[in-house]
């Protein structure tokens, strides 16, 4: 009895070391790791192109070699996944989509809409849904995974901390992961915005290795603006500013600065260290109406102008000038949107399905044509907490001598 | 005796714990949340309501006969031949269960981890330890569910606290929006899943020392159990959003995807994994276990360890035939298979309590 | 049935003779003792079994000269002789045995006994440190292989009548001496009893080491895991006694048995009882963190890198990548050359004469490490995942222990192979499942874990302070389980304080 339990776990044992070597088992150096994807149009087809880690390349030990950190492959196919599976006719190895960190899209293809390019995303176990995803502005998407970079040898690693970082410090641009975009565009309630990349300078230079031999690199990618999209077709951009004020309205600002104008003429830069924003949807005699009020706190960074920073006085005179100048950001970029663009990217229609359920099921339907002419109330709250390492400006003293 | 082992009062809490978990920690956020979008936490914390009052039905026919399992105690009130016909419907409802939640793993472990393996090794793979399992008797399995209990508490700990900081109370929101009609629709299953199929115990209370404190604790370990699913749906919710809590197969394992603390703990969803595969774990071998006693008892044989080889055989065929593909199974699963729950978990003890007033009243006049 | 001593002393000494063969290690000295003619008379002893000088002082001496005025016949031989161990003998096995204890015979003519005189000389190894156990804090002292130094060492440290010995001969030719010893009144009778069973079971012709009794008495032969503890420190024993064990103590070896063994106690060193409580916590937590490397180690490297390379971060990944580059084997070979390389330099190790034996496991670990890298057939990622998982596995208290380890852990890697995380966790039930299956002298192994006692949690994953472990682990001793009422101890206040204000 026992020798026969035994005899039959060494079987077990037997059996599963034999097995070895098929399966899922795939050593860590049968794999093309991507680290970017593009998307783009190609007649009816589309064209993918994976931006893949040469290992060996980027862990050298010493100095870098002669050849580039990554590679690119390019297939096209009627599909994504018939695409990804055709790249094996020129990639030695699977394509391995799981530390994928960008998701490049064409502007093409984003204005025939994203919703066929990011089913295979969702439903693939190797995808993740931690990879940002921008959308190649005059460019194509291939273009993008061309460019070589500074710092990060890895293109597509530079490409996914100078959006994470550029979101943090500066506002205009959102990261957007792939169950955040698909939420959106599944919402009734708001429609996805997505960053904008761009290539600045020469094309062809920064796909050589001459782009990171020179200390300016002479392409570099950048990110810029937000496209709008009605559900999942582009349908235009925001500039910068306007991008600014998006990120206020959904609460996405952590950081930024803003430029306002001194009391005497001049100007100072004002650092948001805080943001917290609240959209509360109303409903006034059964129409609706939104307040958005921010909260920001704020330091002064830079003083162009003379003014005394002493006196409590001045401070509430820049928080006043920051206020309108936050608020006028923000009352703009909704006006564009509404006037331009007639899609609620702000979730104001989720803001009021939140409150108000039984008002939101009746106009759900039409809620864009309700959007366009809707009533937003911005008031913005600014607290000017500190003045950095110096009081008064010595520009201040400068001007006394003269 | 067939089983010999005696397990503590406190152990069957732990068990009726996992087990009340199970599988439902796995599939249960979207089936509610198909009918009940936002709100299905409420559909759990109603299941919950709903799901007690059986577990306590269940604690009166377990103290009819303190000693004897629901399929001897069929044939001492119904009658030898229907009561055995009876224990043969309950048997193979037990049977159906545990291929349905072998199929059920293994389906999981192939979507999200291993698509290219078959199906059948990880299935006999599995099966291995469930039969080992069985075959070591209730003791020894309580003993390992003592074991592995704390590691299983400390990764749902760990899974809960990593998640906080993405839940967005927002997604809640509005509460009872739609009414309470789809609420109570998704109630149905979160009631069955964990609650109802609870049913088995019947098959353990005689293996407990203390037989006057079954109850408190078989009430109290699917108390906690409801909590911690109601916990989950709601922080998947909260995590997920009801949209897409609604369309993933399994939504806490997509939620699991996206832990991320500080960059550095983050794409840890292979190792809270483990989470399920425990629950399941017990789920499927106490279900598998209670088919091959109550078999054993009901052919009057002396020994049911001989059956577990066979019938784990037949159990990994079956598990493979039950459902053609996963669509045909989610389908199943979420409309008929409560039917069958409720079935054994009221019906069969409403019919058992029946009888035997009846009989009491009947011999009494005499 | 044994052949009796009869009357006649020659005949005795002719089959006697014959039973030993002539060997001419065993002394036969023939001589007449006590007044006038006196009788017939022979003393019998092995040479180097006995102590020849004692011998010669307290026997011969009394016997050749002292008693030349004594009627032998009459008078009772244990009145004259000025020893204090004797006893008699009335059949030849018994003889035999004392024989070769190391007592000495005497035969006289015309008696129907013979009488055994202890006059043991054995030379023995001495009490040493102990080499297998060493604790820094601690007694030093370790058994020696002689059983009447053994029990002597332990006796030594539990002074109380209630320290019971009942002592077997074992062996059908080596005729060994097995004791039990255990403290009456602690350790449960029903567990005495069982040990006592299990011993009076044992039919074999001979006993060499503990390592014999411990696999002919253990509850479950087919386990990795040990249901018997062993130890050669006479306080650990003391200890183990003290909770209500059972120590079986072999003669020839230092090695001495503990049953009931629960896993926790390999885990357990007895220098955790002499540390502060504090630090003994914190170290077994770290003992239990060098079992989970040292058991899934190699496996969670396998199953992550070769299954789920989603888990490593990207830029590990990448240079995890690199390292494996023009490495031509999977990383389950990988793995297994590496482990069976080092379980070699390990045995090696032990078996080489010991000044040369550590050096060499060192070079060759280092040379064959490094050149295997460099060669391109490992990958270094690889060499430092089994030298962590080598070194965690020598936390471990208990040798036996690191060694089922050691072999679970191959299991492991063959499932983590080709099931990936699946695997191991399948693995890891099916272990924990065994492990709770298990029963050391009808104690549950995982016992206090499984089933939890709260009670022996005071001393199981963490230490107590010793004031707090007032009881002994239930399931062990059922009948006596307080230890003592001690209070936690409660500093008076400080004496510079009181003498400041004195003055």
């Amino acid at each position: 009895m026992k020798t026969r339990k035994l005899a039959l776990i060494l079987l077990f044992v037997v059996l599963a070391l034999i097995v070895t070597g098929c399966w899922n088992r795939r050593e860590m150096n049968d794999l093309a790791i991507a680290i970017a994807i593009g998307i783009d149009k190609s007649g009816k087809q589309f064209r993918l192109s994976a931006q893949v880690v040469d290992p060996g390349e980027v862990a050298a030990k010493k100095g870098g070699g002669t050849r580039t950190p990554v590679t690119m492959y390019q297939a096209t196919g009627n599909t994504i996944f018939e695409a990804l599976r055709k790249m094996t006719t020129v990639a030695p190895r699977k394509i391995y989509m799981s530390h994928v960190r960008m998701l490049s899209i064409q502007e093409d293809v984003a204005k025939e809409g994203i919703g066929k390019v990011l089913d295979f995303m969702s439903r693939d176990h190797e995808v993740r849904t931690d990879f940002f995803i921008v959308i190649a502005k005059d460019t194509s998407a291939a273009n993008t995974l061309k460019i070589l970079t500074h710092l990060e040898s890895i293109p597509a690693n530079q490409m996914f901390s100078s959006l994470q970082t550029s979101e943090q410090a500066w506002a205009p641009a959102v990261t957007v992961t792939l169950d955040k975009l698909i939420a959106d565009i599944v919402s009734e309630g708001k429609h996805p915005v997505v960053t904008g990349l761009r290539i600045r300078g020469e094309q062809k230079i920064g796909e050589s290795k001459r782009n990171v031999e020179e200390i300016a690199s002479p392409a570099q990618l950048q990110y810029s603006g937000l496209a709008v999209f009605n559900n999942d077709k582009l349908i235009g951009w925001l500039n910068e500013e306007q991008s600014k004020g998006y990120n206020y309205i959904i609460d996405k600002v952590k950081s930024t600065v803003g430029v306002v104008a001194c009391p005497n003429g001049g100007k100072a830069s004002i650092e948001v260290v805080r943001s917290k924003t609240e959209v509360k949807g109303k409903l006034m005699n059964g129409k609706p109406r939104m307040d958005v009020n921010v909260r920001i706190e704020a330091n002064v960074g830079e003083v162009e102008c003379s003014m005394d920073l002493t006196k409590t006085k001045t401070i509430s005179e820049l928080e006043n000038s920051t206020e309108k100048r936050a608020q006028s950001i923000i009352k703009m970029t909704i006006e564009k949107v509404q006037e331009k663009y007639k899609v609620d990217i702000f979730g104001f229609g989720e803001a009021i399905s939140r409150y108000h359920p039984k008002y939101w099921k009746k106009v759900k339907g039409e809620w864009d044509r309700i959007f366009v002419d809707l009533p937003v109330h911005v008031n913005v709250d600014v607290k000017i907490r500190r003045l950095g390492t110096v009081g008064n400006s010595f520009l201040e003293e400068m001007k006394k001598k003269e | 005796m067939l089983e010999n082992g005696k397990i503590g009062v406190r152990q069957l809490t732990i068990l009726v714990i996992l087990i009340s978990i199970g599988d439902a920690i796995l599939v249960l956020p979207s089936i509610p949340a198909i009918e009940a979008k936002q709100d299905a936490w409420i559909s759990v914390v109603i299941g919950l309501a709903i799901g007690l009052p059986i577990v306590y039905l269940l604690t009166i026919v377990g103290k009819l006969y303190p000693g004897l399992t629901v399929v001897e105690y069929n044939e001492k009130i119904l009658g030898t031949w229907l009561g055995k016909a009876i224990s043969l419907f309950f048997l193979s409802y037990l049977f159906f269960s545990a291929a349905a939640h072998l199929r059920e793993s293994s389906d999981f472990m192939i979507t999200n981890i291993m698509p290219e393996t078959p199906i059948m090794a990880i299935n006999i793979l599995f099966l291995g330890i469930i039969v080992m399992g069985a075959r070591l008797g209730l003791e020894t399995l309580t003993r390992t569910a003592e074991i592995l209990f704390p590691w299983f508490i400390l990764l749902l700990l760990m899974f809960i606290l990593f998640l906080i900081p993405q839940a967005d109370i927002k997604n809640m929101l509005p509460v009872l929006g739609e009414g309470i009609k789809p609420v109570i629709r998704g109630s149905i299953a979160s009631a069955a899943f964990p609650f109802a199929e609870l049913v088995v115990f019947l098959m353990v209370f005689p293996y407990v020392n203390q037989t006057n404190r079954i109850r408190r604790s078989f009430l109290l370990g699917a108390l906690l159990g409801g909590i911690v699913l109601i916990a989950i749906v709601a922080l998947s919710i909260l995590v997920l959003g009801a949209d897409l809590v609604a369309r993933n197969i399994y939504p806490s394992f997509f939620m699991a995807k996206k832990i991320s603390i500080g960059n550095f703990l983050e794409r840890v969803e292979a190792i809270l994994a483990i989470i399920w595969f425990i629950s399941i774990y017990f789920k499927i071998t106490l279900y598998y276990y209670a088919f091959n006693l109550g078999l054993a008892q009901t052919l009057k044989l002396r020994e049911y360890r001989f059956l577990t080889l066979p019938s784990g055989m037949i159990l990994l065929l079956l598990s493979l035939m039950v459902a053609p593909n996963i669509t045909y199974y989610n389908e199943v699963i979420s409309k008929y298979w409560p039917n069958l729950d409720f079935t054994y978990s009221i019906l069969l003890p409403l019919l058992l309590l029946g009888v035997y007033a009846l009989r009491k009243k009947f011999k009494r006049n005499m | 049935m044994a052949q009796q001593i009869g009357t006649n002393l020659q005949e005795n000494l002719r089959s006697l003779k014959e039973a030993v063969g002539n060997s001419n290690d065993i002394i036969f000295r023939e001589f007449r003792t006590g007044d006038g003619d006196g009788i017939n008379a022979a003393m019998l002893y092995t040479d180097g079994l006995v102590d020849k000088n004692s011998v010669q002082d307290f026997i011969m001496e009394t016997l050749l000269i002292d008693v030349r005025n004594i009627d032998m016949t009459k008078k009772n031989i244990a009145d004259i002789l000025t020893v204090g161990d004797m006893q008699q003998l009335k059949d030849f096995d018994m003889l035999f045995t004392r024989l070769f204890s190391g007592a000495a015979i005497l035969l006289l003519d015309g008696y129907e006994q013979g009488f055994s005189i202890g006059m043991s000389g054995i030379k023995d190894r001495g009490v040493t440190e102990s080499s297998g156990e060493a604790v820094i804090r601690g007694p030093k002292e370790a058994f020696s292989e002689s059983i009447l130094t053994n029990t002597a060492l332990i006796r030594r440290k539990i002074k109380d009548p209630n320290l019971w010995l009942e002592t077997r001969q074992i062996g059908r030719v080596t005729k060994t001496d097995v004791s039990i010893m255990y403290i009456n009144g602690i350790a449960n009778d029903k567990i005495v009893e069982e040990v006592r069973k299990r011993i009076e079971r044992i039919d074999i012709d001979g006993i060499l080491e503990s390592g014999y009794i411990e696999e002919l008495i253990q509850d479950e032969t087919y386990s990795p895991f040990p249901t018997v503890y062993n130890s050669e420190r006479p306080d650990t024993i003391a200890a183990e006694l003290l909770e209500g064990k059972i120590a079986i103590i072999v003669d020839g070896t230092p090695h001495v048995l503990i049953v009931p063994a629960l896993f926790i106690s390999f885990m357990q060193s007895p220098e955790d009882y002499s540390q502060r409580a504090d630090i003994s916590s914190l170290i077994r937590i770290l003992r239990f963190l060098g079992i989970f490397i040292a058991l899934l180690g190699p496996s969670l490297y396998i199953a992550i890198t070769t299954f789920h390379q989603e888990m490593i971060p990207t830029q590990l990944l990448i240079s995890l990548a690199a390292q494996r580059e023009g490495i031509p084997f999977p990383a389950f070979i990988e793995a297994l050359m590496m482990e069976i390389t080092f379980e070699i330099l390990r045995e090696a190790g032990i078996r080489m004469p010991r000044a040369i034996g550590q050096a060499i496991s060192i070079v060759g670990t280092l040379v064959i490490g490094q050149a295997a890298v460099e060669a391109g057939i490992v990958s270094a990622s690889m060499v430092i995942i089994v030298s962590i998982t080598a070194i965690s596995s020598f936390v471990i208290p208990s040798m036996n222990m690191t060694i089922s380890f050691r072999m679970v852990r191959f299991l492991l890697m063959g499932l983590a192979a080709s099931f990936g995380l699946f695997g191991i966790s399948v693995g890891i039930v099916a272990l924990v499942l065994h492990l709770c299956s298990l029963r050391s002298f009808g104690v549950p192994y995982m016992s206090p874990l499984s089933p939890f006692i709260l009670t022996d949690q005071r001393d199981t994953l963490f230490r107590l302070p010793h004031w707090a472990m007032y009881s002994r682990p239930r399931l062990i001793s059922q009948k006596n389980v307080i230890r003592a009422k001690n209070q936690p101890p409660k500093p008076k206040p400080k004496n510079s304080e009181r003498k400041g204000k004195a003055r």
